[in-house]
């Protein structure tokens, strides 16, 4: 049976993981600068070694009706890597987070359905896991930061 | 092509809370918005106002880059830009040219790109950013485009 490193990772009402390799930086209090006509769920860009880097409430997203999370004034984000497409540059963009992420080992027999209560999770993640607390969808980051999510 | 990557200096048009840059070859003049009548609106446009021979619409959009119509009164400005039909007048707050060169300029990323935003990129600023913009764009969300498309441009006295 083997086993694969993760982040998992807490934003908000919602968790979700992704590959250990992904995850690149952590910031807390960061300057984000605020773009109006961007949609709800990305109204934010922070500037990450001469990168524009969009901040993504990927908890808005799911619940659209949920305040954001800059209001609710966790102030605390992930940067993770991703190639848009295969052997393509690697792009950056960040999510909102509610606490830091935990480092975790995922078992390859811990795969699970997608959580039933949303259903807009098969849109952002590749597969599911399933820890004590209940499933963790994995995210398809070049999906989470294409576009995709502004239809 | 007005792409504001282009040329030595940028336009700032500070619209409500928002900052837009332009090339500064986009922009032909800036006149007071108290030149503006206002007293005929035409189309989509709030009034018009008068500028090398003739009258052209005035347009202004609010803080998410949306078309207003009614008229902010508040603003002091109307930025005269270029745009393929001819002018067009673009109210604003505030305006200040800015050199090109020492700023960082990127392309607005993908997961912020909404179709019909006039926002290509975005510039940083000592204090902040600024939204890149074309004239092409904005002509297009003011209803510049159909305004040139459809009324005759009135000669002025």
């Amino acid at each position: 049976m083997s086993k694969a490193g993760a982040w998992l990772l807490d934003i908000g009402d919602h968790r979700a993981a992704v590959g250990v390799r992904e995850q690149v930086h952590l910031m807390h209090e960061p300057e984000a600068a605020e773009l109006a006509g961007a949609p709800a769920h990305c109204r934010h860009v922070i500037f990450w070694n001469g990168h524009c880097v969009p901040v993504m409430d990927l908890g808005m997203w799911l619940d659209p009706q949920a305040a954001p999370r800059v209001a609710i004034g966790h102030h605390r984000l992930g940067i993770y890597a991703y190639q848009p497409n295969a052997g393509g540059a690697v792009e950056f963009g960040a999510l909102w987070l509610a606490k830091p992420p935990q480092r975790i080992d995922v078992d390859d027999a811990a795969t699970a359905p997608l959580p039933p209560d949303n259903a807009r999770w098969p849109e952002v993640a590749l597969a599911c896991f399933a820890d004590a607390a209940g499933p963790v969808p994995i995210l398809d980051l070049p999906t989470v930061f294409s576009g995709a999510l502004n239809v | 092509m007005d792409g504001p990557a282009h040329g030595a200096h940028l336009v700032l048009l500070q619209i409500g809370r928002t900052r837009v840059a332009l090339a500064q070859r986009a922009v032909r003049s800036l006149e007071s918005a108290s030149d503006t009548d206002f007293t005929d609106p035409a189309g989509a446009a709030l009034g018009t106002i008068a500028a090398a021979g003739a009258r052209w619409p005035v347009f202004a959009l609010d803080d998410e880059l949306a078309p207003l119509n009614v008229v902010p009164r508040h603003r002091r400005i109307c930025a005269l830009l270029a745009a393929e039909g001819g002018s067009f007048g673009l109210l604003c707050d505030e305006a200040q040219v800015l050199p090109r060169a020492g700023r960082s300029t990127y392309p607005l990323p993908p997961a912020m790109r909404r179709a019909g935003s006039p926002v290509d990129g975005v510039v940083t600023l000592g204090s902040g950013v600024a939204l890149l913009a074309s004239v092409r764009a904005l002509a297009r969300i003011t209803g510049a485009d159909n305004w040139f498309a459809t009324e005759h441009v009135v000669e002025s006295a």
